[in-house]
């Protein structure tokens, strides 16, 4: 069940203030499951605030040309177990994710480490196109924040 | 994110402060690229007050890397706090630049190129 969801318009400009959201909200969850009170360096909020905000910058990216603006991203959080899970929800082309190479670090390229980033920094990252809606699926474990 | 220029002997040293992310790539190129065109070819930047960096803010550090390089200069990374230095690590881009643990030390290794008779670039 989802437990808090956000709705933004997919520029980058809002993206930036749903990011620093989510990770507040991460922080919120995080003081709840573990009874800690986060401090600024924490393993698992970087992680969270990383992936989310990458996949967000993706959407934006995705979005049809000139019309971003008209297109909105949701933004869900969940918890599974001992997981935050955060989804990343869009209404762009449906993607291949499974064929998403990594990035070719040998040329250190300009662009393409977005998908890479979030399965670095998360646990499990997984996709589904559902109803006209790509979605994003991040899970963190809590407990990997010190 | 606000970028701070201070022009140093032979470097000049761009202190950004805020989120260095995809919205903020943009200025960051652009910043670049005025100052380049106005013959400045070695940079220092300080990323000390940079609270969040993802693979856009990197991306156009990249960018920007290999733009001066075309015209012999060279961008030097200071004080990466641990979370900016994980994305740089975890997407290999230390790899092309000098990191410095000060903007002091980033622009003391100009000055002693210098020194040592290392055409300046700025």
């Amino acid at each position: 069940m989802h437990m808090i969801e956000l709705t933004t318009p997919a520029s980058l400009e809002k993206v930036q203030l749903g990011v620093i959201a989510v990770r507040n909200i991460a922080a919120a969850y995080y003081q709840i499951v573990t009874g800690k009170v986060p401090g600024e360096e924490n393993v698992f909020l970087d992680s969270v605030e990383l992936a989310a905000g990458e996949a967000c910058t993706n959407a934006v990216k995705y979005s049809p040309a000139g019309k971003a603006e008209a297109h909105r991203l949701q933004v869900c959080f969940a918890l599974e177990e001992d997981y935050l899970v955060v989804m990343i929800k869009d209404q762009n082309a449906a993607f291949d994710f499974a064929t998403v190479m990594p990035p070719d670090f040998a040329e250190t390229p300009e662009s393409g480490y977005g998908i890479y980033l979030m399965k670095e920094t998360m646990d499990e990252v997984s996709y589904q196109r559902k109803d006209g809606w790509n979605i994003l699926k991040l899970k963190k474990r809590f407990g990997t924040g010190e | 994110m606000e970028i701070t220029s201070l022009r140093k002997t032979n470097s000049m040293l761009l202190s950004l402060q805020g989120r260095f992310d995809a919205g903020a790539a943009d200025d960051f190129k652009e910043k670049m690229r005025t100052l380049t065109a106005q013959g400045v070819a070695c940079y220092v930047i300080d990323l000390s007050r940079v609270s969040y960096i993802d693979s856009g803010g990197l991306g156009s550090l990249v960018t920007s890397l290999r733009r001066v390089r075309e015209i012999q200069g060279d961008i030097r990374i200071a004080s990466l706090s641990d979370k900016v230095r994980k994305v740089f690590e975890l997407t290999r881009v230390y790899r092309i630049f000098d990191i410095y643990d000060s903007s002091e030390s980033a622009v003391a290794s100009y000055q002693a190129e210098a020194v040592q008779g290392v055409p300046l670039c700025i």
